[in-house]
């Protein structure tokens, strides 16, 4: 060979760098650390996202990881259009409404102590505040309709636009729009009734 | 607005204490190797696209006799054994052209590989490429009939960056790889990085045939193209890589 030159670039680093279509590409040869990347990119906002549909974060945990592996499952029928986000939030919504619909009951039994085992390692005080903003907030979006509740998500927790929403709920984007607005304007009201 | 519009930030944390981000991902990832996941299905089999468009700058090329590339050294020799890990992807299935026609047909993939061991992956249509990117080559040829190879890539700007084989001197005229024979999964021993390509469009090409070419042939034809490139080389396989080139 006429000419050597060794240039190292870490690999990590480059998948970090590359866009979730590309990630998916990737994860659909069989790459697991291509996919490692984009589960770690989206985790924090699918695990809130499931631990505040599901109304406990454990159980929101235990949905994302089942999220995330259907995702993996399915990875090679992913069509890459740029909307990967939105593919990875209907999936989990999906998954947070089956897992609402199966544990309804069960659900109310074991939050409490689900509540208290996930933060039995904070000192009392951060703990009482984590449950009571946490607490605050579920209890606003319990009593919302389940429309209104996922649009709401869907937008401040995903951080996903309204044309992404409107295309995730099957309704015209005027509609997820209003279901976004009247969401937010009850559990205002909610929020501010519980104030006072 | 203010407290409500923090209660809204509060959304997007997570409400409870619960694995850290390094253990949740290490749960899903072990889930997703737990028998519960099918095996990879089959990459679809790449079509072979026969496109070209505008060889204006390929014939710049050939006045500023730019033809540049780099040859970063992986291992020894064409090597059975790389010292890379490459991840198992269905071969392209392309056949040299004016061989025996058989079950066996000769394959050829690329990787985007790094000089570091264990960095090597699939390079798919749609991947963007950076400096530090080399392009990496495995075939496989199960049958005893000769076949030659040659890979090139080209840029926005339509220059011609030369993979396989390497041509660094323009007084040379280098020829095809002639590929070993009865081989599976056999790694080209470099992994080839195009030297400062035009931000933009990258195509890598990959010529399968059954006599060797010549780099100064191939790009006359380039040069002369107005049609697909496939159709300027018609006892020829090709195979096509879209990919984007991203200047740092």
């Amino acid at each position: 060979m006429r000419s050597v030159a060794v240039r190292r670039a870490p690999l990590p680093h480059a998948l970090d760098e590359r866009g979730d279509d590309e990630l998916m590409r990737l994860a659909a040869t069989g790459e697991r650390a291509a996919y490692e990347a984009l589960v770690r990119r989206h985790q924090e906002r699918v695990r809130a996202y499931c631990a505040r549909w599901c109304g406990n974060s454990l159980v929101g945990d235990d949905v994302a990881q089942e999220c995330f592996v259907e995702v993996w499952r399915r990875r090679e029928s992913y069509v890459p259009q740029g909307r990967f986000k939105a593919y990875l939030f209907h999936t989990a919504a999906n998954r947070c409404k089956n897992q609402r619909r199966a544990q309804a009951r069960e659900l109310a039994v074991t939050d409490a102590h689900a509540h208290a085992d996930a933060r039995a390692s904070a000192p009392i005080s951060e703990r009482i505040r984590l449950r009571e903003r946490s607490e605050r907030i579920e209890r606003g979006l319990a009593r919302l309709p389940e429309p209104q509740r996922e649009a709401v998500l869907l937008r401040y927790c995903a951080e996903l636009d309204y044309a992404e929403i409107a295309s995730l709920a099957g309704v015209p984007e005027a509609t997820a729009r209003s279901r976004v607005f009247l969401g937010l304007m009850k559990l205002r009201r909610v929020l501010r009734a519980e104030q006072e | 607005m203010g407290r409500f519009a923090e209660e809204l930030r509060r959304l997007r944390e997570l409400p409870g204490a619960g694995p850290s981000a390094d253990e949740f991902v290490a749960r899903v990832m072990a889930s997703c190797t737990t028998g519960v996941a099918p095996a990879p299905e089959p990459t679809r089999p790449r079509r072979l696209i026969w496109r070209f468009g505008s060889v204006l700058a390929v014939a710049a090329m050939f006045v500023l006799g730019v033809v540049s590339m780099r040859k970063l050294r992986l291992t020894g020799t064409d090597s059975p054994a790389p010292s890379v890990a490459l991840p198992a992807v269905t071969p392209s299935g392309v056949t040299a052209r004016g061989g025996a026609s058989d079950a066996s047909p000769t394959t050829v993939q690329a990787f985007v590989g790094h000089a570091a061991p264990g960095a090597a992956l699939p390079l798919l249509d749609g991947a963007t490429l950076r400096p530090g990117d080399g392009i990496l080559i495995r075939y496989s040829n199960p049958s005893a009939r000769r076949v030659y190879l040659m890979v090139f890539a080209l840029d926005e700007q339509r220059t011609v960056h030369w993979l396989h084989p390497a041509y660094l001197d323009e007084s040379s005229n280098p020829t095809s790889l002639e590929l070993a024979r009865e081989v599976t999964d056999r790694v080209l021993p470099e992994v080839a990085e195009p030297e400062n390509p035009a931000p933009g469009a990258l195509r890598v090409y990959a010529l399968l045939s059954a006599t060797p070419l010549d780099v100064k042939g191939v790009e006359s034809r380039l040069d002369a193209a107005t049609r697909p490139i496939p159709e300027l080389f018609p006892q020829v396989e090709v195979e096509e890589w879209r990919c984007a080139w991203l200047a740092k």
